[in-house]
């Protein structure tokens, strides 16, 4: 039976294979403490992800996530999730877009305005879609077996 | 253009974890190309699509079916706010938003899977030809007011969508058996699979035995039934962007019948009690593209036929209808919707009480629409206009625009408004029938001869235009309360008024009158009013649902009409309209649901004539209700008892050829297997 599964399960499922497939450009010589994954904008899908996250390990170290509310804790993020209670134009993109962190969000249009992975539903399944720019311009890189399965967008 | 609707009743089964064969989180160990194969649900994201819709709309979910226990779609239909159901007899029942309820209700589309039930015979639904099997229903969408721009034909005064499950959602097999107390029962077996890695099927069957209604002392009404139906259903998807469904069914039905035929003699009417049998089949097929630019397109292919040789209004039907969309986006602003379809319909009217000539009709119709929602303030503005066209043998080319606005100024909190135009097409009853109502014992102004009253359709009934104003708020507190009030007001020009005619005397022995009346489109009238919803978690494992609508009318004869004031349209509304759906989990999985659905006096501003001693129905409200007790992880056993209070109760009036009756109380017993 095609199983239905909550959406915020999904979205954490997404995350943490994009942080299998992605690269992250090398940092200080000390080894981090925990993968960091931030969620701004959804306090609901940021409580769920940290009970569901709790425990794993990515890249070595512990996942943590955390609902930054000041926008320049953002830099310290791998990987940042906008959720949908915000609007388009405060999305601070520009100020992360040079910086080696992942955004991903299902805003509608994230990708064209610089986000670097948006997450959509066709129908009822998940897909995504990947702006490689944002990409280089932050650093980071993506395996090009993740590349195959994305969506033109 | 589907919403969905505050998903709170969802959240009861899932948060509280008592939904049974739920896996547990398996997602976050899943590759990505598993994870892009999964069906994702989303409460959040269904309560915020739904939300924002310009439109009164309401969904009746999956999950609400199963805990309402109800095992029929008209029952089902009770669930959502603003529809008038009432079950007049065994098979028969009236179901309107709005206003203009009756037997012969029309106007109302309703939809199975894209498919139109109507009838063009009358514009209204043979709701006994349609025993769908309730598990299988995905959602039913229930939009009062006209339709939005791309609803098809006679979506004047509500939508009703039932949609069913994609069979990729009903691998596995499910048995349903219920038997109830006065020998009433269904079972349905269904079995569903994946041929191989992007075709998936299922195949169903289900019997029902229904018990009549029973006339007010109790005694049996002649109007028992039984129907079996079976069909089979195939999604395939050859790529990501391509998806075919192919939908069959066929279904026949016994039905008893006690119909009331006028006489010419005293005592000028007779009861006839009748057998007759039915038969429906229907096939669709749909293809959905999705461009590489993310167009999405859909062509849509039906087959319907049915016979129903009833004793009133006899008919057996043919359509052919073939449809086409395209959706696209914009630069991230505009949503473009535009398509068209043509349709066939051919019918022969058979040897019922009701005569239509010519009785061998095909009719044409064509429609064709286009819309432009806009996106603006950054999605805190929704905009969207666009218009539908129509064009039928009966009446010239029928433009109905739309124009909707939705705002959201803060989050939460989603106001709407929308003007549309929609038209009612005059359908068979409207201009080539002949129905002799009634007759009338001879009276001193008759010099004692029995009058006939005989209502004939005229080609002078044109498409009834309508507009509709309509305003909306909805909002939701905290995730545990969502409220959602509309208004609107509703003028209708050209309604179904009747010329009566001088009476001529017919040399017969014995000798009588015949006073005709025409069908004409004399009236204008007007109907508003107010729909209230609100859903409350008041407890975790406790949600309740309350509606209430209220709705009045009036009439007046158009300037210049020779014409009686009296209406040839069905119009009858309850004024108050309300429900109360209580849900609550148990622990260890028990579920114990209960509805109460009441209606105050029903009223009509004008009425058929021959209606003499008509007595309006007056109030009656029914309490529902349902336990479900899980037995093994695989079955199921509910109790279920609807209209609990009354032995019997009358919902509504024929208003003619039919015996009045009262529906019963039932108690019965369902076991649902998984396997």
């Amino acid at each position: 039976m095609v199983p239905e599964a909550d959406e915020t399960r999904v979205v954490l499922g997404f995350l943490l294979n994009f942080a299998k497939f992605t690269e992250w450009p090398q940092q200080s010589a000390a080894a981090p403490a925990e993968f960091r994954i931030c969620v701004v904008g959804d306090d609901n899908a940021a409580d769920a992800m940290r009970r569901l996250a709790s425990g794993r390990t990515l890249q070595g170290a512990p996942v943590a996530v955390t609902k930054p509310k000041v926008h320049e804790e953002l830099r310290h993020c791998r990987i940042v999730f906008f959720g949908s209670d915000l609007r388009r134009r405060t999305l601070p993109l520009t100020a992360l877009r040079q910086s080696p962190v992942l955004t991903v969000s299902m805003v509608r249009a994230f990708a064209a305005q610089g986000g670097m992975i948006e997450l959509f539903l066709h129908d009822t399944r998940m897909r995504f879609a990947v702006n490689r720019k944002a990409l280089e311009a932050g650093g980071l890189r993506v395996s090009p077996e993740l590349l195959e399965l994305a969506s033109p967008r | 253009m589907s919403a969905r609707i505050p998903y709170l009743l969802a959240a009861v089964g899932t948060a509280a974890g008592l939904c049974l064969g739920q896996k547990p989180g398996d997602e976050l160990d899943m590759s990505v190309k598993e994870l892009m194969q999964i069906e994702v649900s989303s409460v959040a994201r269904k309560q915020q699509t739904l939300a924002r819709s310009a439109a009164a709309v309401y969904v009746i979910t999956r999950e609400e079916i199963r805990r309402s226990g109800y095992g029929t779609v008209p029952d089902v239909l009770r669930l959502a706010p603003g529809l008038h159901v009432a079950q007049v007899g065994g098979h028969t029942w009236a179901i309107a938003a709005r206003g203009f309820n009756g037997t012969f209700a029309n106007k109302m589309l309703v939809l199975v899977d894209g498919r139109s039930i109507y009838t063009p015979h009358f514009g209204g639904v043979y709701w006994e030809l349609h025993d769908l099997m309730v598990e299988d229903i995905e959602r039913i969408e229930v939009i009062r007011g006209p339709g939005a721009t791309m609803w098809g034909a006679n979506a004047v005064n509500g939508v009703i969508n039932i949609i069913t499950r994609s069979s990729r959602s009903t691998e596995g097999g499910l048995a349903v058996v219920a038997a109830g107390n006065a020998g009433e029962g269904s079972s349905a077996l269904r079995f569903g699979g994946r041929l191989s890695e992007n075709v998936w099927f299922r195949v169903y069957t289900k019997l029902s035995k229904h018990r009549s209604a029973v006339v007010g002392d109790g005694r049996d009404a002649g109007d028992a039934w039984r129907d079996g139906r079976g069909g089979l259903r195939f999604d395939w998807e050859p790529s990501s962007r391509n998806a075919v469904t192919i939908i069959a069914d066929a279904t026949r039905g016994q039905f008893r019948e006690t119909a009331v035929l006028p006489l010419v003699q005293a005592p000028f009417s007779r009861e006839v009690g009748s057998r007759y049998g039915t038969s429906a089949e229907d096939l669709l097929v749909r293809w959905r593209h999705t461009h590489r630019n993310g167009t999405e397109t859909q062509v849509q292919f039906y087959f319907d036929s049915y016979d129903r040789p009833h004793p009133v209004f006899s008919e057996r039907r043919h359509t052919v209808d073939a449809e086409f969309q395209s959706r696209s986006r914009l630069g991230g602003i505009h949503e473009i919707t535009w398509g068209g379809g043509y349709r066939f319909s051919r019918d022969v009217a058979g040897a019922g009480h009701i005569n239509v000539m010519p009785n061998i009709l095909g009719l044409d119709l064509f429609t064709a629409f286009a819309q432009d929602e806009v996106q603006l303030a950054d999605g805190m503005v929704l905009l969207a206009a666009g218009a539908k066209v129509q064009r039928s043998d009966f009446a010239a080319v029928a433009v109905q625009p739309s124009a909707r606005i939705l705002v959201e100024p803060f989050r939460r909190h989603v106001f709407w408004g929308a003007v549309s135009r929609a038209v009612r097409l005059p359908s068979r009853l409207d201009w080539d029938s002949s129905i002799w109502m009634t007759t009338v014992p001879g009276t001193p102004q008759t010099r004692g001869l029995p009058m006939r009253i005989v209502l004939a359709g005229s080609d002078r009934n044109v498409a009834q235009p309508m507009i509709a104003y309509e305003a909306g708020y909805r909002t939701q507190i905290s995730g545990r309360a969502a409220i959602d009030v509309t208004a609107f007001r509703h003028h209708y020009q050209r309604l179904r008024s009747l010329e009566l005619g001088e009476p001529a005397l017919q040399m017969a022995l014995p000798p009588y009158l015949t006073m005709p009346a025409t069908f004409a489109d004399g009236l204008h009238g007007s109907s508003w009013g107010a729909e209230v919803l609100a859903v409350v978690k008041l407890l975790p494992r406790w949600n309740l649902i309350a509606t209430y609508t209220e709705t009045r009318a009036t009439y007046s004869l158009r300037p210049g009409i020779v014409s009686s004031a009296l209406s040839g349209e069905p119009a009858f509304q309850p004024q108050h309209l309300g429900s109360l759906r209580s849900q609550f989990d148990l622990p260890r999985g028990i579920q114990f649901d209960a509805t109460w659905y009441g209606t105050g006096a029903v009223k009509s501003p004008a009425t058929l004539p021959g209606l003499i001693g008509y007595k309006y129905p007056v109030a009656w409200s029914r309490l529902d209700v349902r336990g479900m007790l899980p037995i093994r992880r695989d079955l199921k056993l509910s109790v279920r008892s609807g209209g609990i209070l009354d032995p019997h109760r009358e919902e509504f009036r024929p208003e003619i050829f039919m015996i009045p009756t009262e529906v019963r109380r039932t108690v019965d017993i369902a076991l649902e297997w998984r396997f």
